[in-house]
């Protein structure tokens, strides 16, 4: 059976992770020696209090924040891809990155727009975090009266998909009538940043993330039973209407919770869920569950080390470096597949 | 022991399609569902299955009104195999047939030994044991059919319910799905009920005959002397 | 050749073609009457190729003149500023803008002359301004500090970005409509035509890229460069009040603001340097993941350079224009211990600064409460006076940047731009 196989796989990934993990806080546009990251990070008083704080105030909960939002994200596309039978599914889906999309928008550029005071501009972190998660419950709440209504997934993911649109539309007119200042403040914002959650904030974040994840345990047997189609599903005893709801639920949680925190972060939860599909050979989401919250944290870590560009003076956007490694990976995974 | 008086079948209150429907089942019946296109078999299938409720009169399984009872509730009395193909990529034919087990795995999906012995009992009843370990989604049709009754099988359920389960199979493998489903409903006791057009097929394996006629009425015929002559009748087929 | 040119020239030819008619009506009355068809097609005909002809008398009677024109008669004392110059000739100004990476090559030249004189000849590629110049639009807020500080403000027809100008005289005339609004970022066109102004005041786009200038190009509304803000000397910018004030002949007004203001200048700088210590410093909020800083050649730079601060980055060459792109860590990482944070963008208070990101509050001068933003002088809008009248007041700002790092040396200096934050 795989089941050696899988076991050997996720104790190889969890390391893999763990690496990766220690590499963001390794890793820096300053240079720290290892020895002293070490000290810092097992208890030590170091000389240098600059780099203590750079460590453990900076860096800490930049890595932490990675970890938490590749399980998340990748977690929630994984739902998302079940639940939609669709294998390019992802949180965005459902439009609801573009709804948290919306509410800072309305937070950043509609202030200016206005003209409202200045210090509106400055990027509070929770203001921000109000606004997205503002915009993204809205649209959920869209999304979730459409689904009592409307029972056909394809619908609902259509209905998505045309609300992000027109939400978009509504940013761009937003855009056009915002300072120069606040345009870009929301175009840094639309970069997604792992390193810039807050220490207060990043209690929240694990939080939101591993309750999240906890409940998309219990969420395995729904979503393997969806793979058979609602008929089949239902005839084997699975209440269609509560389950979807309940994954619905779930999924924005976590996809909306993690865009309000850290900004949109694209690809990982569409090409997470098919790395795990194909590395463990299965359809279980018993088994799938866990190895994308692995594949997922392992994967943003290393995205998030290659942001920081250690060494140079560039700072890339997240969103960028993840979708250059998403998109061949997925199309990667594809070919493989359609060969065999 | 699955009856029903005078029921009705439909979409909603002003769209009734078949009425007085009177049938009885025991176990160990094969019965065949009989009529032309669009008549309403499929219906008449997905209503007994509890998939969609009755427009009117009454239905009972074993002393239980189907429709009136929670899904996870039903799923263990009735499984079904249907005519929409299932597509899932990464899916051993193994994996497939033990999610038959839904009904009786705990919260988390779980498979305990009570359920991994069912599973090995399915795979040799249909003989299918080289196929196990295989991805669903590279068998040939007839394989898959197999996989799929598999999983019906697994849940171990006194109704089975199939639609058109040989339809788009070849001959052999024709033959091969209703010797099994024979054997399953007399071997293991259970009531199964399929709906066809190989009405040849039809009348060499089953014992009884449900025909939904063109007239609106519903007949059940039981394998007696005359039973090939009153099926065909029924059918308003002139031989 | 000017348009009025050619209509003095028509009216003189009409007569005379109309005095030969005239002539023929009184000698041949018959054949007149005939012929009068014919006389009127062969005067057209004499019309037209009379006014053909005469720009080449014209332009023969005047060669002399713009042969003694050619020669400069002298130019405009610019000591600090290299981006622009203005030389004086027979009759006509020429104001020159320079590429202040290369002095030698021209980014743009206008010919400033009196309506009835012709175009100076080896001026071929310069732009000709009428003078006396009337009213003008202003695009950015530098150019509405250097038209203020000249008292030009009357001379201002247009201005786009309302909501970020200081001045509180720009607010009253927008209010009685003698200054127009002509848009936010995107100049409302129809409005500005209407204007008739003499030209527009633009920043950039020299190389054809500006959006604006294109647009003003297809309009024929000339445009004039007001680049200013490429001089990262402080007193080089605060110099181009020259450059305004050559359009209007205010020349010598110009002239002594700037002596002043240079001579207050040197003597701050002068008095900041006796200082015994450079305290640290360094400036801006980041966002998120970038933290622009100023790169050693920059304006900021300069001045606190000048104030007797030791910028931490004094010795950094630019990787983005004039900035560099760093981020938390590294401007921590050298910056931990500043004395001085200065320049924090919007943050009205120390709260702002932490509620912008907590990490923030890490940095010494944080927490020795010595931050200093220069948003003492702000509008709703979000504009900044600093970038408004500072441009042309250096030595005001000097003067706060000094009462901030060396409180002793100034000691009854009240800030101007420059507030502390609590």
């Amino acid at each position: 059976m795989t089941t050696g196989r899988n076991t050997l796989l996720f104790i190889a990934l969890s390391i893999l992770t763990l690496i990766a993990f220690v590499a963001q806080l390794l890793l820096g546009s300053v240079q720290i020696p290892f020895g002293q990251v070490v000290a810092v990070l097992t208890g030590h008083h170091i000389q240098n209090e600059t780099w203590s704080n750079i460590i453990l105030q900076s860096r800490l909960p930049g890595a932490l924040a990675a970890l938490f939002a590749g399980a998340g994200l990748s977690v929630s596309g994984l739902q998302m891809q079940t639940l939609f039978r669709n294998p390019v599914a992802g949180p965005f889906v459902l439009g609801i990155s573009s709804g948290a999309s919306f509410g800072v928008a309305v937070f950043i550029l509609a202030a200016s727009a206005f003209g409202l005071a200045p210090q509106t501009h400055i990027i509070s972190g929770w203001g921000i975090i109000m606004a997205a998660s503002s915009g993204a419950v809205a649209i959920f709440l869209v999304i979730f009266v459409l689904s009592f209504r409307l029972s056909d997934v394809v619908a609902i993911l259509i209905i998505g998909l045309m609300i992000g649109g027109g939400i978009n539309a509504v940013i761009e007119i937003m855009q056009s009538f915002s300072s120069n200042e606040a345009l870009k403040n929301y175009v840094l914002w639309s970069f997604g940043s792992f390193r810039y959650v807050d220490i207060s904030q990043i209690f929240y974040l694990v939080a939101i993330v591993t309750i999240g994840c906890v409940f998309s345990f219990y969420l395995s047997k729904p979503l393997n039973l969806l793979l058979l189609g609602d008929t089949y599903a239902s005839s084997s005893g699975l209440n269609i209407r509560p389950a979807k709801i309940m994954i619905v639920l779930c999924t924005s949680i976590l996809a909306g919770s993690i865009t309000a925190f850290c900004g949109p972060i694209g690809f990982v939860g569409l090409a997470v869920p098919h790395i795990a599909r194909s590395l463990f050979k299965t359809a279980d989401h018993k088994i799938l569950t866990p190895a994308c919250i692995v594949l997922g944290a392992c994967i943003c870590c290393l995205c998030n080390v290659l942001a920081s560009s250690p060494g140079s003076d560039y700072i890339l956007p997240v969103n960028a470096i993840t979708s250059l490694t998403g998109a061949p990976v997925v199309i990667w995974v594809i070919l493989k597949q359609k060969k065999v | 022991m699955l009856s029903a008086e005078n029921m009705s079948i439909g979409y909603g209150a002003g769209k009734q399609i078949f009425s007085g429907i009177n049938f009885s089942a025991v176990a160990g019946d094969m019965i065949g569902l009989l009529g032309v296109n669009g008549i309403g078999k499929s219906t008449l299938l997905r209503t007994i299955a509890g998939l969609q409720p009755r427009t009117g009169g009454n239905m009972q399984l074993n002393n239980l009104d189907i429709h009136a009872i929670p899904a996870a509730e039903r799923a263990k009395h009735i499984s079904i195999v249907l005519t929409e193909r299932l597509a899932i990529d990464n899916i051993t034919v193994r994996d497939l047939i033990a999610l038959g087990r839904t009904p009786y795995t705990g919260w988390l999906g779980k498979l305990n030994d009570t359920d991994g012995q069912e599973i090995e009992n399915v795979i040799r009843v249909m003989k299918i044991e080289k196929l196990q370990a295989r991805l669903f989604n590279q068998l040939s049709d007839g394989e898959k059919q197999k996989a799929v009754i598999a999983r019906a099988l697994c849940q171990q359920t006194p109704l089975m319910i199939l639609d058109e389960p040989t339809a788009f199979l070849d001959f052999r493998n024709k033959r091969e799905i209703l010797d099994i489903l024979k054997s399953i409903s007399t071997d293991l006791q259970k009531t199964i009920i399929f709906s066809t057009h190989d009405i040849e097929a039809c009348l060499q394996y089953c014992n009884k005959f449900w025909i939904m006629t063109e007239t609106g009425t519903f007949r059940q015929i039981k394998r007696n002397e005359n039973y090939r002559a009153e099926v065909m009748e029924a059918l308003s087929i002139t031989v | 050749m000017s348009k009025q040119m050619q209509h003095t020239g028509l009216s003189r030819s009409a007569l005379r073609a109309g005095n030969l008619s005239m002539a023929s009506d009184k000698l041949y009355p018959a054949f007149y009457r005939a012929g009068k068809p014919l006389f009127g097609t062969l005067g057209l005909l004499l019309l037209i190729i009379i006014s053909l002809l005469l720009p080449c008398c014209q332009q023969r009677s005047t060669k002399p003149t713009t042969q003694k024109a050619c020669s400069k008669t002298s130019s405009l004392p610019v000591k600090y500023a290299k981006g622009f110059s203005v030389d004086y000739y027979d009759g006509f100004k020429v104001i020159t803008i320079h590429d202040l990476k290369d002095t030698a090559k021209t980014l743009a030249q206008y010919v400033l002359l009196p309506a009835n004189k012709p175009a100076p000849v080896g001026f071929e590629n310069a732009e000709l301004i009428t003078t006396p110049v009337h009213k003008a639009v202003c695009v950015s807020t530098t150019t509405i500090g250097e038209m203020a500080l000249l008292n030009l403000l009357d001379s201002v027809a247009g201005v786009t970005d309302v909501a970020l100008i200081y001045n509180p005289q720009v607010a009253q005339k927008l209010k009685s409509r003698q200054i127009a609004d002509i848009g936010r970022q995107e100049v409302n066109y129809e409005k500005l035509v209407e204007l008739h102004p003499a030209f527009v005041f633009t920043s950039g786009g020299y190389d054809g890229g500006d959006k604006l200038q294109i647009k003003l190009n297809s309009l024929h509304i000339q445009s004039v460069l007001d680049l200013e803000y490429k001089e990262q000397n402080p007193l080089g910018r605060a110099e181009w009040i020259k450059f305004i004030a050559a359009f209007y002949n205010r020349e010598t007004l110009a002239d002594s603001l700037f002596d002043t203001i240079s001579t207050r200048y040197q003597q701050l700088k002068a008095l900041a340097a006796s200082a015994k210590q450079q305290p640290a410093v360094f400036c801006n909020l980041p966002f998120k993941e970038i933290w622009y800083m100023p790169c050693g050649e920059n304006y900021i730079a300069q001045l606190i350079a000048d104030a007797g601060g030791n910028f931490l980055w004094k010795d950094e060459a630019a990787t983005n224009g004039l900035n560099l792109n760093l981020d938390y860590e590294a401007v921590y990482n050298k910056a931990a211990q500043a004395d001085y944070w200065i320049n924090t963008g919007f943050a009205a208070s120390l709260k702002d600064i932490q509620a912008s990101d907590k990490k923030n509050a890490l940095f010494k001068a944080y927490k020795t409460g010595n931050v200093y933003s220069n948003n003492k002088r702000n509008t709703t809008g979000g504009g900044f006076d600093f970038w408004e009248s500072g441009t042309v007041r250096p030595d005001e700002i000097l003067a706060d940047l000094i009462a901030v790092f060396h409180p002793e040396l100034l000691k009854d200096h009240a800030l101007y731009y420059y507030q502390k934050l609590k």
